[in-house]
């Protein structure tokens, strides 16, 4: 995990996916246990350590198929920055990083999957992917499950499907997410109604991190909510019909506000401020970000790409930036860096 | 915080009851709570369905089915949340064999102790997980394991009736098991 070997390698956020207009990421996460264990909040340290140990070795131990493709971190060994950084790269949970004890990791190298041992459950196997793919992350998402399946044998019910420590996630134990970036149904303030129909198709909708932290740059993940009684198959389908909707009325709002000089001048702005400020807290560069971003994908400035974009979004995360400069910093320190990585990658 | 009874031990157990209207909280060691729940009178005295006040997930579990609480005098939240095999030994619940769960200690936690808690809780787990995904099973992908058992559970099956038909002298209907075996077995 060392900084230099992380830059190296190009993440799946570098490169730009389907829909990338409006669809910023997929994630699908995988709930998975052991027979034979307590579930983490019921766990031994020796129990915790045995189950990370079993699944290292089922993916990556003796002539796995995946040997070479995964590393494994205990989070223990973890610094609480680059458990941070890791948050804010959603390669692990809030809730994993707070509590990094007897916890283990297993990732892709481009970070595209990643498996959290001892978190809520055994193993949470997590794929992610930029843009619109859900069917293409299932199939990675369901070859990696087999796989393990066979050494494994994951804890599984005829009638409840896959065990699960919390009942919400029985059944597929599959959370299916796609990342949306929303800027005009927000400004037009239409997307309260647009929740609470979502309900009713079975999916939420909620701020990036989960908290509604971010909602100034106009980031939504929308979400299955129910995994008992529905296929993988009928779930991602649904999910897709559902963000197809979300995507038609964006660019509907959008169409009417590109329209407005003073929105093209609010991009232009966003870009200009982002080439030559000094100093640039988290969410004036939220708001900023979310304007330049609907001008790229509108076509209003060409000289940055989506993509580029979506690496520089990571690169200012304060954790991030931290982890870039290899200290921690106080909040004024990384407002002043993160406005001098904004210069250098725009110039 | 001390019992409030004995005012000696560390109390644990949080019990709230409602007689009436005229609701009160109590915290005990587990000895007292075990007294007070050995005391053939608590059944007249207490409204256990104040227990569902623990919020959160608590209430998901559907702990509001009276009598059930008797061995689910639950912990306090301050309590040692201990792990495996530390949980306080009141009530004479059935347990998890495999992690040592009782249905209290689910039901507070909102967590099943481990995947056999679902075989062992089952009757009592459903009402939940009802409320939650709706009255349904499982469709979609089979743990790979599981989906070879239950082949193999339905031939057993399949040969059971074979030898039943042999037995009954339904030899149309044994020909027809014996192929739809063959062709499970292939
Ligand atoms: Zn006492
Ligand atoms: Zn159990």
């Amino acid at each position: 995990m060392s900084g230099n070997e992380k830059n190296t390698e190009r993440k799946w956020y570098q490169t730009q996916g389907k829909e990338a207009d409006t669809v910023i990421s997929t994630r699908l996460r995988f709930a998975r246990n052991l027979n034979g264990y307590p579930f983490p909040h019921r766990m031994t340290d020796a129990q915790k350590k045995e189950v990370n140990e079993k699944v290292r070795d089922a993916l990556i131990g003796g002539n796995s198929a995946l040997r070479d493709s995964f590393t494994y971190v205990e989070a223990d060994q973890l610094s609480p920055v680059q458990l941070a950084a890791m948050v804010e790269r959603h390669l692990i949970s809030p809730e994993f990083a707070g509590n990094p004890k007897g916890r283990a990791l297993l990732m892709m190298k481009d970070e595209s999957v990643s498996i959290m041992l001892n978190e809520e459950d055994h193993l949470r196997i997590q794929v992610m992917g930029s843009g619109l793919q859900l069917d293409e992350l299932y199939d990675t998402a369901d070859k990696i499950d087999t796989l393990l399946d066979e050494t494994l044998h994951f804890a599984f019910d005829e009638e409840l499907g896959y065990l699960t420590a919390c009942p919400t996630n029985l059944g597929t134990g599959m959370r299916a997410s796609v990342m949306l970036h929303l800027p005009a149904l927000t400004a037009s303030g239409t997307l309260n109604r647009i929740a609470s129909s979502l309900d009713k198709m079975g999916a939420t909708i909620r701020g990036s991190y989960g908290e509604g932290s971010q909602s100034s740059s106009a980031m939504y993940q929308v979400s299955n909510q129910v995994t008992l009684g529905i296929s993988e198959k009928d779930t991602l389908s649904n999910l897709t019909e559902i963000t197809r909707q979300m995507i038609a009325l964006e660019k509907k709002a959008r169409a009417g506000m590109l329209k407005s000089e003073a929105y093209q001048d609010t991009v232009w702005r966003a870009l200009g401020l982002m080439k030559c400020a000094r100093v640039m807290s988290s969410e004036e560069f939220g708001e900023l970000y979310s304007a330049l971003r609907m001008g790229v994908a509108e076509g209003i400035v060409t000289d940055v790409t989506l993509d580029r974009l979506a690496d520089l979004y990571v690169k200012v995360q304060p954790a991030n930036i931290m982890e870039q400069y290899g200290k921690e910093l106080t909040p004024s320190q990384r407002d002043q860096k993160r406005a001098e990585i904004l210069r250098n990658e725009l110039r | 915080m001390l019992c409030e009874k004995c005012k000696k031990n560390e109390a644990t157990a949080y019990i709230k009851t409602n007689v009436n209207g005229d609701v009160h909280e109590y915290h005990l060691c587990p000895d007292c709570a075990a007294e007070l729940r050995n005391s053939g009178e608590f059944g007249k005295l207490f409204d256990w369905n104040g227990l569902d006040d623990f919020g959160g997930f608590g209430s998901l579990w559907g702990l509001n089915s009276g009598f059930d609480l008797v061995s689910s005098l639950l912990s306090s939240p301050f309590g040692s949340l201990g792990g495996f095999g530390s949980a306080p030994a009141i009530g004479s619940g059935k347990r998890c064999p495999v992690c040592g769960s009782d249905f209290g200690e689910i039901a507070k936690s909102g967590k099943a102790g481990c995947p056999n808690c679902y075989t062992e809780f089952r009757n009592r787990l459903a009402p939940t997980i009802k409320k939650i995904h709706g009255n349904t099973v499982h469709c979609g992908k089979h743990s790979k394991v599981t989906t070879e058992q239950s082949h193999e559970n339905e031939i057993a099956s399949l040969r059971n009736q074979l030898n039943e038909a042999i037995q009954s002298e339904n030899y149309e209907r044994a020909a027809e098991l014996r192929d739809q075996i063959k062709a499970m077995e292939a």
